[in-house]
């Protein structure tokens, strides 16, 4: 898969949990603005492909990554971040986030 | 028209004067091809009487016959270079060589230590790859293109850090459960993880040691293959020194002018002869080899060309304005005039001195000269050699040879004993040689 194929089986698995996607969404950070593949405003819950593809790489830099970490150990907002060195076939990612949802669910942050 | 020749009518007369000539260069390759065959049986015919002159000359290396070689041939290098004691002392080179491996316990104990069946090294290896089995399937059933990573990051263990978010998060899990599956009696990847940490361990110890024991076993194999070679160079040194001995001798002879070697040689007639015959043979091949040069050769490479000159005429003539002229009967025939009969006397001439020189094998009438070339023997002075270098240098020196063979200069020599001599020689053909 590649990433746009990646990025649009993503939000459908999400929009079939309840998520209203916003694809391309500018989420402010403290250590940088940065654009999510797909992100639910209203839910704070949304998903990134890091791939180089993409030029995600240069945005997402290990501080981002460790801001949108301590956010998520916080629980104030959830992105399934997909951080392999290449997009998984479409089975093993919607096996993935199909239990991210889940967690997400067991956790309360989605209903 | 009279005295006058159509073109269409030249055409015809160019067309036969080039069948003539390809006939004639088909003609040619064949007496080339068939020397090519020649050669090949003179040069199997030279090496026979080479190795017949060789052995007569050194029937073994011992110093008495050295010393006679020497005293015949005059070749001076053997007092310095002196292949007895080179062979003596590659003979106690390689007995001490032997010696020394026969003392080396790796070699000394390989039945003990070797036997691919009884053998300390081979069953000990048998017990350590028996041991280290079960390990290896460990590792097997572990495999999996994800494990160095669940080891690295520790999963399956309180180390296990990665966050649920994470996509590795979910395929550490799915790859940890394939595992975990191979491992029936494990009841979760932690164990697993010990089981192959420590398969890892033990795998490794034991290779180690079977790395040990290979080392042993290949140095022994070795050291025995170093002694079957030394063995080997042992039983030949003999044969390989005189054969060494009676190579440069000959070569010594071939090389050197028969004029000069002949009378070195007239106090054993026998070998007198047996080198004539060689020195005749090598002669014979270079005689050949001119003639078919001078004949046949030159004829491949001018016939090609007057094939290509006719073809332009046959293409010029018959072009439609050339072909429908009117051309002097006189100049056409000058220049369409049959040359297969000239072609043919000198195939024939060449095939009769080209056999007169092939077939000769009259060695002994070279005694009855005191200065030869081979050339003037085998015909009698009646074929010009002058395009051969040495006869041509040799006819510089003895012009009244050019006049037909002179009266020899000996007439002393019994025949019947020449004809034994050399019929001793091809009866010993398969004769081995005596290496002792």
């Amino acid at each position: 898969m590649n990433e746009r194929e990646g990025s649009q089986r993503l939000r459908q698995i999400f929009e079939a949990a309840g998520c209203s996607i916003v694809e391309g969404f500018r989420l402010p950070l403290a250590a940088g603005e940065v654009s999510l593949d797909g992100w639910d405003p209203a839910r704070r819950i949304g998903y990134e492909l890091i791939t180089t593809e993409a030029g995600d790489r240069a945005e997402f830099t290990p501080e981002v990554i460790a801001e949108l970490e301590a956010k998520m150990r916080a629980a104030e907002l959830f992105v399934f971040l997909v951080d392999e060195a290449n997009i998984p076939s479409a089975g093993i990612l919607e096996r993935a986030a199909g239990r991210f949802l889940a967690q997400l669910r067991k956790q309360g942050a989605l209903a | 028209m009279n005295g006058m020749y159509a073109g269409s009518e030249v055409v015809q007369l160019l067309r036969r004067q080039r069948e003539e000539t390809q006939e004639a260069l088909n003609h040619a390759d064949g007496l080339v091809a068939r020397h090519t065959n020649d050669s090949a049986e003179l040069a199997r015919q030279y090496d026979q009487a080479r190795y017949d002159l060789a052995t007569a000359l050194l029937p073994q290396l011992d110093r008495p016959w050295l010393q006679r070689a020497i005293q015949l041939t005059g070749y001076t290098p053997f007092h310095h270079q002196d292949p007895i004691a080179g062979r003596d002392a590659e003979r106690a080179t390689l007995q001490a060589q032997l010696a020394q491996i026969d003392a080396d316990p790796r070699y000394a104990q390989r039945e003990l230590h070797r036997h691919p069946r009884t053998g300390t090294l081979f069953v000990k290896r048998e017990e350590l790859l028996g041991h280290r089995k079960p390990w290896a399937e460990v590792l097997d059933a572990a495999q999996h293109e994800r494990l160095e990573r669940l080891l690295e990051v520790g999963y399956g263990t309180d180390a296990y850090d990665v966050p649920f978010w994470r996509l590795s998060y979910y395929q550490d899990w799915e790859a940890g459960d394939q595992i975990l599956e191979k491992f029936p009696g494990k009841s979760g990847f932690g164990e697993v993880r010990d089981e192959v940490l420590r398969a890892r361990e033990t795998v490794s110890t034991f290779d180690q040691e079977l790395d040990t024991l290979n080392r042993e076993i290949s140095a022994g194999a070795a050291i025995e293959q170093q002694r079957d070679q030394v063995a080997q160079a042992l039983a030949s040194v003999d044969q390989r020194w005189l054969d060494f001995a009676r190579v440069r001798m000959v070569e010594h002879l071939m090389t050197v002018d028969p004029k000069v070697i002949k009378p070195m040689l007239a106090s054993d007639p026998n070998l007198q002869l047996l080198y004539l015959r060689a020195s005749g043979m090598i002669a014979k091949g270079r005689y050949l080899e001119a003639m078919v040069g001078e004949n046949a050769g030159k004829m491949r490479q001018a016939l090609p060309e007057q094939l290509q000159k006719i073809d332009r005429d046959i293409a010029k003539f018959s072009r439609p304005k050339n072909l429908n002229a009117w051309w002097p009967r006189d100049v056409i025939d000058r220049r369409t005039k049959s040359r297969r009969d000239r072609y043919q006397k000198q195939f024939q001439r060449f095939e009769t001195n080209y056999h007169t020189v092939y077939v000769y094998d009259d060695w002994s009438r070279a005694r009855a000269y005191d200065d030869f070339v081979w050339w003037y023997l085998m015909t009698d002075g009646r074929v010009p050699g002058h395009y051969i270098p040495e006869v041509a240098v040799f006819e510089q020196h003895h012009p009244e040879w050019a006049q037909g063979l002179p009266a020899a200069d000996h007439d002393d020599w019994d025949d019947s004993a020449a004809a034994a001599a050399i019929a001793s020689a091809d009866d010993d053909q398969t004769r081995s040689v005596d290496a002792s």
